[in-house]
């Protein structure tokens, strides 16, 4: 299957959230994601994305 | 469709993310679609404070867990029911909130509240997941 490259939408963005429509536009960036969610109001299908300068080197083991 | 694309932020990883949704009954908002990673390292489903009291979670007065990390470091997050839109699905599902996630990680669908609804296969050779 053909991954979803975000590479190129996101690379102009370092913080904040970015809000990518369904043809693979950026419809908005906010700071905050409830500033992100105002400028996308009553914009459907769409998926929000959060910006980072580094998405590498996560891991998770958690205990409750 | 049950199978879901790797998605890859930076060109160099590739993130078993799926696009999601979350509502809160209370106050009857509903997100827009967020990726969420799927992750079975995580014991149950963690998401941002910032997106529970955009939903509308009173966060003051909740009582709160303490979880463990990798590098035995703790952090303290708050439990509430909310929402949860997945794979077609919707359901009410236990999210604990903290704003201790890494930005870049702002939803963990685990265990407890997503791996026990669905059968899900990882298959990164193929960059594909199979959600049942």
């Amino acid at each position: 299957m053909k991954i979803v490259d975000l590479s190129k939408l996101l690379k102009k963005y370092k913080s904040g959230w970015v809000a990518i429509d369904k043809k693979n536009k950026v419809v908005a960036h906010g700071k905050t994601f409830a500033l992100t969610c105002q400028k996308i109001k009553n914009t459907k299908d769409i998926l929000l994305v959060p910006a980072s300068k580094n998405y590498f080197g996560f891991v998770t083991t958690c205990n409750g | 469709m049950a199978k879901y694309p790797y998605f890859s932020p930076d060109n160099k990883t590739f993130k078993p993310w799926i696009k999601i949704s979350l509502g809160y009954r209370k106050t009857h908002k509903v997100s827009p679609g967020v990726i969420a990673l799927v992750d079975s390292g995580a014991d149950v489903c963690f998401c941002k404070e910032d997106i529970g009291i955009w939903l509308g979670i009173n966060f003051s007065r909740k009582e709160q867990t303490i979880f463990t990390t990798a590098n035995r470091s703790t952090f303290r997050a708050k439990k509430e029911t909310i929402t949860l839109y997945a794979c077609g699905k919707n359901y009410e599902c236990l999210f604990y909130f903290t704003n201790d996630l890494p930005h870049e990680t702002p939803i963990i669908l685990g265990q407890v509240g997503f791996f026990d609804h669905f059968k899900i296969t990882f298959d990164l050779r193929n960059k594909e997941i199979e959600i049942l």
